[in-house]
């Protein structure tokens, strides 16, 4: 208990550290209610922080975790997280409502970008810049930046953020985790600083680009404006931020692959070749189905709003540059089905992942080539690396658990008979993968506004349970969990 | 002409001949009625189909060697795809203004007890009609069993040629003859449908449309010859006799085998019965509280009842209409949704991904999140209170996500017609599922007359799948699949 109170009073701090940043920004912009907001928040995170940190002082190096207590203390975290990070969303008053301030705040650290915010544009700078930070924040997950910043929780925290970090595999980029959490965040920071840097070339103001890289590095997908990206119509913009997007979903690891020389072994990774296959089919495929029966008739204009839409969707970002729910639908089905997919593992992307539907596909494979010819030995493997069985089950059980809270998903928020069969599907899908818009009632120019305190709370927690992988989310409600002699 | 080609030919023969037989009760029905346009056609098709198939038998002669996997999957596929094509000339010759993928798409539905057509089937003549429902009961109880049943000589070689026509992870295995087992399951379906028969002419039910009923409802194939698959306005006893036999007709028929061997004590072990009856259950209490809620204690048990009917109906995947369901809210109509999606029980008449397999995959979840918690642990999962290999486990998952791929590649290449979001999702699931109605339109019957040709073949290509259970489907799209068994 008291290594849970002692993580708990750092991570309290780190959160305090972190307002600081609008609170900067409202002092600014001159803005009074928030600095009132922020200053009240980050003094009640310091003050429980420190007050906690000191009646339970214990050296966290020392901490050896089991698999419970890891997994407890991520799901937990960010959960705390959400519900902190919504009270500078109620004392604003930018989002009254507890349940409508929850639902943002989790929409933004688990960067799923849905929102129930009809006008963005009202909102206070000071807001929307801690809006777009907590999105930032939980792209390379909050654990992988706490075991970054305090370097002294070593190797034994590879276990907390191999819970945290999306995707079935954590490669260790440097002998301790702690290095490989810091190469992680380096690799982050910098393309998001490129990022803003490139935005500001495209004749944005220091506040968008800031506030756009965040959410884009983060695969996010929270603007500062109603009209998302569509808001600059600017061309440079649209690739500028596609192709940053594109970099956002791909596996970061194959960043310190190419910076150690190595960038052909990078272009040959399995994962990677199928991300651009999938992609660049998915472009053709929509922007051929705009020119026949969408209504457009420039071909450069229906690659680039076909480019930017896959990309978003598959990357679990989730902007907009048009209404893709008047597109035909056949583009309509097809993003949906993108956002099943999702980016690459060690990205910052959501969904089920490209590497499971690699290792998935492999295994329909096998098994239809053991139906035919009986039971032969072919193991599954990527590139050089076998895959073993146990990884291959969690692997069929992420999946089929993913579908699951689909479904279960589905039925609960529709129980109180908010929306259709479309809208709650895909709300519900959206937020699971992380992507923030949908279909119908919950469409790229919709918010999710309409749905009651029950229905966001459940969307709140399935996008904290597809963050998470599901399994440290669900870990947590399991018999097993409470019960760890139980068999 | 070698062992696999033979073998092959064999089945092919088999299947052209009982096919051939049974269209006569179609042909008598036709010359007792004078329907003049369907005599020919059926009476060529009868002749010519025996002839095919003596002739193939003969040709074929006595097989006495085992097969490769790959020679029963490549039978089963032929076998299907053959009866479904040779079906096609008679709908097309036989009903007028249809075309060729009209009669393709009548063809599949009635093979794979998919309860979709073309136009009103209650207006094609009597024979069709009847030919429809008995290609329902074929194609249910399945035509590779049907075979087996019969012919003595292949008992033993057709353990594994069934088993791709019945996937699933139990088999048949309550008896010391594998022809034995096949025997009774085909009995059993003979039992039930002569039994709904006789239980729907005693309700009141006309002799014909009896027939037709007890035909289609025992395979699970919906009831398209009254109003489209519409039977609200049935009576009470009638609703109840067809809700029974579509609930029998939908569990695994490994119990009535049990039950015949009087091992009743097995079945009570059965999760698999069990876990349906509880789906079924939990979806009709849920449904009656989402639409019945502040209704008396009489009128809450009555609308349990007509609940439970459609609830059965959508299970099963018969996918009738029985009860008044326009006025039920987007919650039961989501519900009915995943209950269609995971469907009846293995080894049964019913679609969908299947009670047994939906069983592992969340014993697969359960066991995941303790491995989390016990990484170190040797436990291992059990079905019916066995423990099972992982490559077990694993192969109902794997299952589960083919599924869903084909779900979604289908609604993807069905929204390349003029159908919203909604319509392409739902049929996709409709004709996977081998259901037929659509649950995303309760109420309303499917037609599809005004699809394109290329919707309609979408429409067959996933009803085959689902029948077949995807794999033989998707193998004849593998090199490994044509090569002879020496090049692999």
């Amino acid at each position: 208990m008291k290594r849970l109170i002692n993580f708990y009073a750092l991570f309290l701090n780190l959160m305090g550290a972190f307002l600081a940043l609008p609170l900067v920004t409202a002092l600014i912009y001159g803005e009074k209610t928030p600095v009132r907001a922020f200053a009240l928040v980050m003094a009640a995170c310091f003050a429980a922080g420190l007050l906690m940190y000191f009646t339970n002082r214990e050296d966290l190096s020392d901490m050896e975790m089991k698999p419970r207590e890891t997994f407890f203390i991520v799901a937990t975290t960010w959960i705390i997280a959400s519900a902190i990070g919504c009270v500078p969303y109620m004392l604003t008053g930018a989002i009254p409502d507890p349940f409508d301030a929850f639902f943002e705040t989790c929409s933004g650290f688990t960067t799923t970008g849905a929102t129930i915010i009809d006008d963005v544009e009202v909102l206070p700078r000071s807001v929307l810049l801690w809006r777009s930070l907590t999105q930032w924040l939980g792209g390379m997950g909050i654990i992988v930046l706490f075991v970054a910043l305090l370097p002294r929780f070593g190797i034994k925290a590879r276990n907390i953020a191999s819970a945290e970090t999306p995707g079935p595999t954590v490669t260790k980029l440097t002998s301790r985790f702690t290095g490989t959490a810091q190469r992680l965040y380096i690799a982050y920071i910098i393309l998001t600083a490129a990022l803003a840097l490139f935005l500001m070339g495209g004749h944005l103001s220091f506040y968008d680009s800031v506030n756009h890289a965040l959410t884009t590095m983060a695969t996010g997908g929270f603007s500062t404006y109603a009209d998302s990206i569509a808001h600059f119509g600017s061309d440079y913009v649209v690739w500028v931020i596609t192709a940053f997007m594109f970099l956002a979903g791909t596996n970061f690891e194959l960043f310190f692959v190419i910076a150690d020389g190595h960038p052909l072994r990078a272009l040959k990774n399995e994962e990677f070749r199928l991300y651009v296959k999938i992609i660049a089919v998915s472009v053709a495929a929509i922007a051929a189905a705009l020119m026949m029966k969408g209504g457009y008739s420039s071909l450069y204009t229906a690659v680039k709003d076909s480019a930017f839409q896959v990309i978003t969707i598959m990357t679990t970002t989730g902007y907009a540059t048009a209404d893709f729910d008047l597109w035909p639908v056949f583009c309509r089905i097809l993003l949906v089905i993108l956002m099943f997919i999702g980016g690459s593992s060690s990205s910052t992307a959501g969904g089920v992942k490209v590497i499971r539907v690699l290792v998935l596909l492999k295994m329909i494979k096998k098994e239809i080539n053991i139906k035919l010819h009986g039971n032969i030995v072919n193991d599954i493997s990527i590139g050089d690396q076998k895959i073993y069985s146990a990884t291959l089950t969690h692997i069929t059980a992420f999946v089929t658990l993913y579908l699951f809270t689909l479904m279960a998903g589905t039925f609960l928020i529709s129980i109180t008979g908010s929306g259709d069969l479309v809208t709650n599907f895909t709300a519900v899908l959206s937020c699971i993968s992380n992507v923030g818009p949908g279909l119908g009632g919950v469409g790229p120019v919709r918010t999710y506004s309409f749905y009651d305190g029950f229905s966001t709370s459940v969307l709140s927690l399935v996008m904290v349970a597809g963050r998470l992988e599901l399994s440290t989310f669900f870990i947590i409600f399991s018999r097993f969990f409470w019960d760890p002699n139980r068999v | 002409m070698n062992r696999n080609k033979k073998f092959i030919l064999n089945i092919l023969s088999d299947a052209l001949l009982i096919f051939g037989v049974s269209i006569l009760p179609s042909l008598a029905v036709a010359v007792i009625r004078g329907e003049e346009s369907v005599i020919s056609v059926l009476g060529a098709a009868a002749a010519l189909l025996a002839a095919a198939g003596l002739a193939g038998m003969k040709l074929s002669g006595r097989i006495d060697a085992q097969v490769r996997p790959r020679i029963w999957y490549m039978t089963t596929f032929f076998t299907w795809m053959l009866l479904i094509i040779l079906t096609v000339p008679v709908f097309y010759f036989g009903i007028p203004g249809y075309s060729l993928t009209d009669a393709m798409l009548e063809s599949a539905a009635s093979w794979t007890t998919t309860g979709v057509g073309i136009y009103d089937t209650a207006s094609l003549p009597w024979s069709l009609q009847l030919l429809r429902s008995t290609c329902n009961w074929l194609g249910g109880v399945g035509i590779i069993i049907t075979i087996l049943s019969l012919v003595p000589t292949r008992q033993f070689l057709g353990y594994g040629l069934v088993s791709t026509e019945f996937p699933g992870p139990s088999f048949l295995k309550s008896d010391n003859s594998f022809r034995k087992g096949y025997r009774k399951v085909v009995l059993v379906y003979i039992l039930l449908t002569m039994l709904q028969f006789i239980m729907l002419l005693l309700a009141g039910m006309p002799e014909f449309t009896s027939l037709l009923t007890a035909l289609s409802n025992t395979s699970t194939s919906g009831l398209r010859h009254i109003g489209n698959g519409v039977v609200t306005d049935l009576s009470a006893p009638l609703k109840a006799i067809i809700t029974l036999f579509a609930f029998l007709g939908s569990v695994n028929c490994m119990l009535f085998l049990l039950v015949m061997n009087r091992r009743i004590a097995d079945i009570r072990k059965n999760s698999e019965i069990r876990v349906y009856v509880f789906r079924l259950l939990a979806a009709a209490v849920l449904i009656t509280g989402f639409t019945a809620a502040g209704a008396s204690e009489r009128g809450l048990l009555k609308a349990f009842g007509s609940v439970m009917m459609q609830v059965v109906s959508v299970m099963s995947t018969s996918g009738y209409i029985i009860t008044d369901v326009s006025r039920w809210p987007e919650v039961c109509v989501i519900l009915l949704l995943i209950m269609n999606f995971a469907g009846a029980s293995s080894l049964s008449t019913g679609g969908g991904i299947k009670t047994s397999r939906t069983i592992i995959a969340f014993k697969t979840v359960s066991y995941g999140i303790y491995r989390h918690i016990h990484p170190n642990s040797v436990r291992s999962l059990t079905f019916n209170k066995k423990p099972m290999k992982s490559d077990q486990v694993m192969r109902a998952n794997i299952f589960i996500a083919l599924f869903t791929l084909f779900w979604l590649g289908g609604a993807l290449l069905l929204s390349l017609d003029d159908m919203s979001v909604r319509q392409a999702l739902t049929y996709s699931q409709a004709m996977l599922t081998n259901t037929g109605n659509t649950i995303g339109d309760l109420g309303a019957p499917v037609l599809v007359q005004d699809f394109t040709p290329f919707t309609k073949t979408v429409m067959c290509l996933l009803m085959i799948a689902g029948r077949l259970e995807i794999y033989p489907f998707i193998m004849i799209f593998l090199k490994n699949f044509w090569r002879s068994d020496s090049a692999v």
